[in-house]
């Protein structure tokens, strides 16, 4: 696995590109934060250093997927990132209704009922009710939509 | 091929007949008789992301009637209102809220006991539900190191990690059996082997573990099933513990194992408290074979004692 453990400041900066598109703070120093050579932010516990490094064993992966970084300052996070900010997230946020959750969570494009502070064609969270379901891109057609960013993965296929 | 009892037009080979009659006795019956009877549905909450309480009221109010499972407080067994809906096809589950994992497996890591800050290896981890347990149990601090031989099995177990919101696993993929050859040590060790499954010899599944089953199968995988404890006892630290846990019933994959790695190592076999579960004794004795006499501190799970899968569970310290 090819990562890199990111200094101090560049934590910092992940933690700026955080507060900067999703209006909330949070604290990166606690984790071990690393990035992939496609771009890919991950965090892990500080314990988990002592074991990089075996001998015989093929290293995987480190930890949780938190986002990737994107041209333009820009940061798409994956579910568990988005998870984690959910509570605290001020803007670029989408809340869709409880009958649009199926649509989304199937790969689908969905209206949001509520924009908090989104930039059109920025990555935004996508709620709905007391649920984080993941991210997504504002995009403005006829009306506002957000374009489905849910890995196939993580759909629902029922 | 000779053939013993016939379920459900399935004929049961006389060979696990026999070799079963041995080990369980009279109640190899009752074995057979789980067949018939499906194992309840179990569910353990993700306490990394959400309360027991939450996830209770979310499925409540879809339908599902769910019983505390006695002997984990985070795990619940649930009934789904019809025949279509299982926990597995809900907004809940996709969302990381839980894991179904059946009852009996909980407790491997119960057993373990594994706290925040410590060091644990989960030697043969995919596809990742102990290991998930773990880290939960550790409140996502300290390290997991989730290692599996085969990389196609990791990408279960990487997945279910990563659904579950598990920040302290590090994934790798070696041979178990080489493991100690990496040269670091850990508090806790859990040894989930392969094995032939016979204790999932329980409701629809059971058949296709009679099918698969051979009657050599359980000598090789004890051959292998003892390297594995091995390289295991080798990566542990002088203060740590070992589980070591199977979901079979054979005493070749289980106690014999286990009795090799005690008299190889002079290690102890630690009593396993489980509140709650109902369980029986390790077997001190199989055919003409003396296991030392700690061996009934070890557990057994049979299918028709908590309606769950079968299990072998034994602790081992110095």
């Amino acid at each position: 696995m090819q990562t890199r453990v990111l200094s101090r400041e560049e934590v910092r900066e992940v933690e700026n590109l955080i507060r900067e598109n999703y209006g909330c703070s949070i604290d990166l120093t606690r984790f071990i934060v690393m990035r992939t050579k496609e771009d890919k932010i991950r965090i892990s516990s500080k314990e988990v250093a002592r074991y990089l490094n075996m001998k015989k064993a093929r290293v995987l992966t480190v930890g949780l997927y938190l986002g990737k970084l994107k041209r333009n300052r820009k940061i798409q996070l994956s579910v568990e990132g988005a998870q984690m900010l959910g509570e605290v997230a001020t803007k670029n946020v989408a809340v869709i209704s409880p009958e649009d959750v199926h649509t989304f969570l199937k790969g689908g494009n969905v209206e949001p009922v509520k924009l908090l502070n989104c930039e059109p064609n920025n990555f935004v969270l996508v709620k709905s009710q007391e649920h984080v379901l993941g991210t997504g891109i504002l995009r403005k057609g006829e009306r506002w939509y957000v374009e489905n960013l849910l890995p196939k993965a993580r759909r629902m296929l029922w | 091929m000779e053939t013993g009892k016939t379920l459900n037009r399935f004929k049961v080979s006389s060979k696990f007949e026999a070799t079963y009659h041995e080990i369980l006795q009279e109640d190899y019956e009752k074995l057979l008789s789980c067949l018939s009877v499906e194992p309840r549905q179990c569910i353990r909450v993700n306490t990394l992301k959400i309360s027991c309480e939450h996830v209770c009221s979310m499925l409540e109010k879809r339908g599902f009637s769910l019983e505390r499972v006695p002997w984990f407080e985070h795990a619940c067994f649930v009934t789904p209102p019809n025949e279509e809906t299982t926990p597995g096809k809900t907004l809940e589950h996709l969302l990381g809220y839980f894991y179904t994992q059946d009852g009996s497996s909980l407790v491997p890591a119960i057993a373990l006991d594994p706290k925040p800050g410590e060091s644990v290896l989960d030697l043969c981890a995919a596809p990742g539900s102990k290991t998930t347990q773990i880290a939960a149990m550790m409140e996502n601090r300290g390290v997991v190191v989730a290692n599996d031989k085969s990389i196609q099995r990791t990408k279960a177990l990487r997945f279910n990690l990563q659904r579950c919101g598990v920040v302290n696993a590090l994934v790798t993929s070696c041979d178990g059996r080489a493991f100690w050859k990496n040269g670091v040590k850990f508090d806790k060790i859990l040894v989930d082997a392969p094995c032939t499954g016979t204790g999932k010899i329980i409701g629809r599944q059971g058949l296709s573990v009679l099918r698969m089953w051979r009657r050599f199968a359980a000598q090789r995988l004890s051959r292998l099933q003892k390297k594995l404890l091995d390289s295991a006892v080798r990566c542990l630290d002088e203060h740590g513990c070992i589980v070591y846990s199977t979901c079979s019933l054979d005493p070749r994959e289980n106690e014999e194992v286990v009795d090799y790695v005690v008299r190889k190592h002079g290690m102890k076999i630690a009593r396993i408290e489980i509140k709650g579960l109902k369980h029986s004794r390790g077997m001190t004795r199989f055919k003409n074979k003396e296991f030392v006499k700690e061996m009934e501190r070890a557990i057994r799970i049979y299918p028709w004692q908590n309606r769950t899968e079968g299990f072998f569970v034994c602790k081992l310290v110095y």
